[in-house]
């Protein structure tokens, strides 16, 4: 076991969601929004008759360009930076943040507009630039108002789907200085517009993350349904597009596969509103591309779990999830939750994630939306196998599935203490049988205990059922 | 009427070890089911469970004696039933890893409910006559439904079919429910049941939600893990809703 | 060791062996093509996407633009999606693009293609420093999923086809 040298929290996922579903019309209210998501998935999904040969597409490119990731990396720096695109590279968040700061100051630029990237959440970018002095405005909506009410984002996707337009009311009161009680979602929208149209025109310098990079061509893509990573690099001098390693397809043909797959995936609709490509900077213009591995060069050498790079950062696996939605994405501490945050994440902290990849019944309805195809159920599975391995595991549960695990090879043994339980069943008064069911029994009751087992039954009633055969 | 394809033919049947200490009549039902479709079934008692508990919880080498007790106990059959859809899965999925008979085992182990409709046909389980005058919620447990092909799982883009709901559509005056969410994980989910309590009761809570708002009289499941728990909390609750294994009501005559 | 050199040396080190690529385009031509014509397709995604859409001319473009909305030359119409391939040619534009509060797109009727599969064999997307494909007013669903048209972009996108 490691010793710890920061006091970070490790992730009680189950505890966190039993205090998320304390609130059960609250929690049906989130679990039925994020279905109504994935319903609207399903409906754009079976519009296409080659969906399915399209995720085996879009999967085999992946699996392709992870299996040569430095040379398409390679090839993409040769020609963005033909194209006068300015390309780092940053071992590490502390190593990107410095970098982007560094781009920042030799601008003289304090105000910063950013559209989505979970990459710079995931390096902590905002604190890291605000206590430098630069002024960071996250501009897509969802984001804004997490980032006003000091929270992180709950979805990838859907930053702000954990609250309710009271809420996001009350934030803006406070904030932006509407009307108490203002919850319509029009009126709203429309006071954000007011406030980060200022903010555009007033920005030296806009971030934005980075969908897909093409090696072929040398540019990025940047897909938005607000037009706010376009308002931004659309007025802005400098242009800075934060990526993992992982966002490069090697050609422009294969931007059709995911293009296809990605909104339809991630919101229902056939595309978002806007899909840019920036391959040069206009004159005046400086553009930069951060290449981030923090971690990814890792996660490719675990034989089990590198087809998590696949990922396009859809959000269709939490929509799906049964969990995610009753227990919504702070109950991960991670910055990309739900089955995708459960595979990725455990990775960089496995003591601090260990709880991660048990929220999850492995019932796969993640594996089978995945537009990448990646093996979602399967891979939670093997980082149980790790998480037991070092010990995380809590130390009453590792005793008993140990013991089990002795039991249930064993044939007699099984039962001879099944005969015990089913006559302390019979035996006990309801209440004693709750409390000893433990957890099982805040919620459930337990089976009528039949008087004999199924083997029993049948050494009686079959002739041929005598012995082992 | 005795299944031309698989008459005469034996079977080994595993029985779960919670199916066998719990819920017997489950196994009963399923045993007079294939032996009244003229099948010879072999219930070796030489192991009582595939490991899959533990391995879910990440003890997989712990669970490995399991196994291969499994592996050794099954090893002289032809075909290998499983009366689970999750403990089917696990059997499919690893043992193949073990060496020596494992691939094999692997290969000759299937679920009940896929064992009747693709090896014994929907004709011969009709012939059995079963009848069950109610409408029905059916729930292909997770591990069945995704790991097994018993249905198309809502996500995928394929042309549907369900395997389970057809074995149920031969049983006379049966109705089968249509559902909000036809394949929703019920939250039982092994060791999770006990490890997220709130959340694992929630799924059910919701599954049986969608079952009453449907007008379903009972649940019928493929796995009767999937039933303990559901079954649970409806007896927790007091509500009324009978959870049955497919074979139980394959298995009835019309005395529902 | 510069942080290129060692990020390089990491993947060489930890990449797995992976498939060949694919043929897209290829593949992309097996996939069957949808019902009705590739106009009356791409009226129907572009509304679905809260465009309007008109059948007329360059005066319907010149009226609209007279009223105030910014008006641009669509080069490519996607049927799929409803969307438009627009590059701006200069800063102005494409600051326009997205600043203004309506947006007028001429596409002439004949530059529709069915797919994105299509637009991008028959575009070459990478010859010019900026381009985007528009698929209709800009909207959010931000605020408890209620869809709000008109969010950073323009609220209103008029799409006339011409010719």
């Amino acid at each position: 076991m490691s010793r710890r040298t920061l006091a970070l929290p490790v992730v009680d996922h189950a505890d966190a969601a039993a205090r998320f579903i304390a609130d059960e019309a609250r929690t049906d209210w989130h679990d039925g929004a994020l279905w109504w998501v994935r319903e609207k998935r399903d409906r754009a999904a079976a519009a296409l008759p080659e969906w399915e040969a399209l995720r085996a597409l879009a999967s085999r490119i992946k699996e392709h360009t992870l299996s040569r990731l430095d040379e398409h990396l390679e090839r993409f720096e040769a020609n963005a930076t033909r194209n006068g695109i300015i390309v780092h590279w940053a071992r590490d968040a502390a190593e990107h943040n410095r970098i982007v700061h560094g781009i920042l100051e030799r601008h003289r630029a304090t105000r910063l507009v950013k559209s989505k990237s979970m990459l710079t959440e995931e390096c902590g970018l905002n604190p890291y630039l605000e206590a430098r002095g630069i002024d960071v405005v996250d501009t897509d909506l969802g984001e804004r108002i997490v980032q006003l009410r000091d929270e992180a984002p709950s979805h990838i996707v859907l930053p702000a789907i954990h609250l309710k337009k009271e809420d996001v009311g009350d934030t803006f009161h406070a904030h932006l200085g509407t009307p108490a009680g203002l919850a319509d979602p029009q009126a709203l929208t429309e006071a954000a517009r007011v406030h980060l149209r200022e903010k555009f025109l007033a920005a030296d310098a806009a971030l934005t993350g980075v969908n897909f990079a093409v090696a072929e061509s040398g540019g990025v893509v940047v897909c938005t349904n607000e037009g706010n990573a376009d308002l931004g690099t659309a007025l802005a001098p400098v242009h800075i597009a934060s990526m993992g390693i992982e966002k490069i397809v090697p050609r422009l043909d294969d931007l059709a596969v995911f293009l296809r797959l990605l909104t339809r995936s991630a919101t229902g609709q056939p595309v978002t509103v806007y899909t840019s490509h920036v391959h040069r900077p206009r004159a005046g213009q400086e553009v930069h591309v951060v290449l981030v591995d923090n971690g990814r060069t890792t996660q490719l050498g675990r034989e089990g779990f590198w087809r998590s790079l696949k990922c396009i950062r859809c959000g269709a696996c939490m929509n799906t999830c049964p969990i995610y939605r009753r227990s919504g994405g702070h109950s991960y501490g991670s910055t990309v939750p739900g089955p995708i945050g459960s595979v990725l994440t455990p990775g960089l902290d496995l003591e601090r994630y260990a709880d991660l990849p048990f929220a999850s019944t492995l019932c796969g309805s993640c594996t089978a939306v995945c537009p990448v195809m990646i093996d979602l159920d399967a891979q939670l599975y093997r980082w149980r196998q790790i998480v037991a391995d070092a010990g995380y595991v809590p130390r009453a549960k590792a005793a008993a599935m140990k013991a089990s695990a002795y039991v249930l090879a064993h044939p007699g043994l099984v039962r001879a203490l099944g005969a015990t339980a089913r006559r302390a069943m019979r035996v006990l008064p309801t209440r004693a049988l709750r409390r000893a069911s433990g957890a099982w029994g805040i919620a459930r009751d337990l089976p009528v205990p039949p008087r004999e087992s199924f083997h029993a039954w049948y050494r009686a009633h079959r002739a041929d059922g005598r012995a082992a055969e | 009427m005795i299944a031309r394809t698989t008459a005469g033919m034996t079977v080994a049947l595993f029985v779960p070890c919670y199916v066998d200490q719990l819920y017997p009549h489950v196994a009963i039902a399923a045993l007079r089911v294939l032996e009244r479709l003229g099948l010879h079934v072999v219930v070796p008692s030489g192991a009582a469970c595939c490991g899959q508990p533990p391995a879910n919880a990440g003890f997989e080498r712990d669970a490995e004696p399991a196994l291969r007790r499994f592996v050794e106990t099954y090893a002289p059959y032809e075909r290998i039933v499983v009366l689970s859809g999750s403990c089917a899965v696990h059997v499919r999925l690893h043992a193949g890893a073990l060496g020596g008979e494992g691939e094999r085992v692997a290969a000759r182990t299937t679920e009940l409910t896929a064992f009747l409709h693709d090896d014994v046909g929907l004709d011969a389980v009709a012939a059995l006559g079963a009848r069950f005058p109610r409408r029905v919620a059916v729930h292909v447990g997770c591990h069945g439904l995704r790991g097994l092909g018993l249905a198309r799982p809502t996500e995928l883009q394929v042309a549907p079919f369900d395997k389970v709901r057809a074995l149920l559509s031969t049983v006379r005056d049966i109705e089968l429910a249509d559902l909000a969410r036809p394949d929703e994980c019920c939250g039982f989910g092994g060791t999770f049941a006990v490890a997220e309590p709130a959340v694992s009761a929630k799924m059910g809570r919701d599954r049986l939600r969608d079952y009453e708002a449907h007008g379903a009289e009972a649940v019928v499941s493929t796995d009767v893990s999937c039933l303990m728990h559901l079954g649970g909390l409806t007896k927790r609750s007091g509500a009324a809703l009978p959870m049955l294994h497919v074979a139980e009501v394959l298995a009835g005559g019309g005395d529902a | 060791m510069s942080a290129r050199a060692a990020i390089l040396a990491a993947i060489r080190a930890a990449r797995p062996d992976g498939p060949e690529l694919p043929d897209v385009r290829a593949a992309a031509a097996t996939f069957g093509a949808p019902a009705g014509d590739l106009v009356a397709r791409f009226i129907e995604s572009s509304r679905a996407g809260g465009a309007d859409v008109i059948e007329g001319t360059r005066a319907d473009v010149d009226r609209l633009a007279d009223a105030g909305a910014f008006a641009i030359d669509g080069a490519l119409g996607v049927a799929e999606n409803g969307a438009v391939w627009v590059v701006p040619p200069d800063r102005e534009a494409r600051v326009a693009l997205f600043l203004s509060e309506r947006v007028v797109l001429a596409l002439d009727r004949s530059a529709i293609v069915a797919d994105f599969h299509a637009a991008y064999a028959r575009l070459d997307v990478a010859a010019t420093g900026f381009g985007a494909f528009v698929a209709g007013p800009s909207k959010t669903a931000d605020i408890e999923q209620s869809l709000v048209i008109g969010a950073h972009g323009p609220k209103g996108l008029t799409v006339v086809l011409v010719g």
